[in-house]
């Protein structure tokens, strides 16, 4: 009974330790902000956006919800911690007269604190920066604004990818 | 060995959860956008077009002088994708015109922004359609009153010998933006 008792608890305390062995290679050398993004934007545009009868345009721009995608930065060491959310984008499809812009909406919730951002700013194909923040904080609220739209954008469907990174400053 | 083995599990569940919220979050995230632009055609005829009369001639002897009418103008809104045009055509679906005359309609010059077409030369009107601009892209012509694409409807005596006398004949014409080739 003896030996049997000390066999499980063997067994058990070597899975229990492989498991440990195996999540610490997961584990980076030190913790790392990271940012995480909920959200998307899909915009239908068709002749019931016409701006009256036959012969007229289209709206020029059109605006996403003011929470139209979410973003969380956490893994901060605190407060003292600085960072920036650098963005650009990567287009699929795209016709150059659209412009394609991003405003921060909210400043989220958490210990740290946000600034900039607040008014739109193109999304370019090259990283620039859009706004700076200490600490942890999540539903970093974002909203998007597409120019340039008028009836000579060929019909077809348009898309970007929007990367969001932050930067440990 | 109890202590031992909780201080185990314990570590264990930590580098777990650990783990799982380092897996799940990055220095870069993305979210996407997408427009899905829609073919669009939608035309309008601006009203005014008046009636028109066959009157006699002030001299015996003369041919009835041919009238005419261009108070109204077609306008209209293309979408299309790229590589494709439209046409925009004219047929007469309900009535018909007198007996003896012929109902023609020359197209103005379009106007507007963008691949508004080309007018095409002048069309006698039947029950066929006929194109009266071709080449439509992308596209509006404006809705102001003399924006868009002229109508010249011209009524003449083709054979007076059929023309006999009527009080009014009615007809209605329908215009349509079709696909092209």
């Amino acid at each position: 009974m003896m030996n049997t008792t000390f066999r499980m608890i063997d067994i058990m305390r070597a899975l229990l330790l492989l498991t440990c062995g195996i999540m610490s290679f997961a584990l980076p050398a030190n913790a790392t902000i990271g940012v995480t993004a909920i959200g998307s934007w899909s915009l239908p545009i068709t002749a019931n956006d016409l701006l009256g009868l036959g012969g007229c345009g289209l709206p020029t721009m059109y605006e996403s919800t003011n929470n139209q995608v979410a973003l969380t930065v956490c893994g901060t060491s605190g407060n003292s911690e600085s960072w920036r959310i650098d963005i650009h984008r990567s287009d699929s499809i795209w016709d150059n007269r659209l412009t394609f812009s991003v405003k921060r909406t909210g400043g989220g919730l958490g210990s740290g604190s946000i600034v900039s951002g607040t008014t739109y700013q193109p999304i370019e194909a090259t990283n620039t920066a859009f706004f700076f923040g200490t600490g942890d904080r999540a539903n970093i609220t974002l909203q998007f604004q597409l120019g340039g739209m008028s009836v000579l954008v060929p019909a077809n469907t348009y898309g970007t990818e929007i990367s969001y990174t932050v930067v440990d400053l | 060995m109890k202590q031992l083995l909780s201080l185990v599990a314990i570590s264990g569940l930590m580098a777990l959860a650990t783990a799982a919220f380092a897996t799940g979050v990055s220095t870069t995230a993305t979210s996407s956008f997408n427009t899905d632009v829609n073919e669009m055609a939608v035309l309008n005829i601006t009203s005014g077009a008046g009636n028109l009369v066959l009157a006699a001639p002030s001299t015996g002897g003369a041919a009835i002088a041919a009238v005419s009418d261009s108070a109204t103008y077609a306008q209209y809104t293309s979408v299309i994708a790229t590589g494709k045009t439209r046409i925009l055509d004219a047929k007469i679906t309900t009535g018909s015109i007198p007996a003896g005359t012929t109902l023609k309609l020359t197209a103005g010059v379009p106007g507007g922004t963008g691949n508004v077409g080309t007018k095409a030369s002048q069309v006698t009107l039947t029950s066929t359609a006929a194109s009266i601009v071709t080449g439509i892209g992308s596209c509006n012509t404006g809705t102001g009153a003399t924006d868009g694409v002229n109508l010249g409807y011209q009524l003449s005596v083709s054979d007076i010998s059929s023309v006999v006398l009527t009080s009014s004949n009615s007809i209605t014409l329908t215009f349509t933006l079709n696909d092209g080739a």
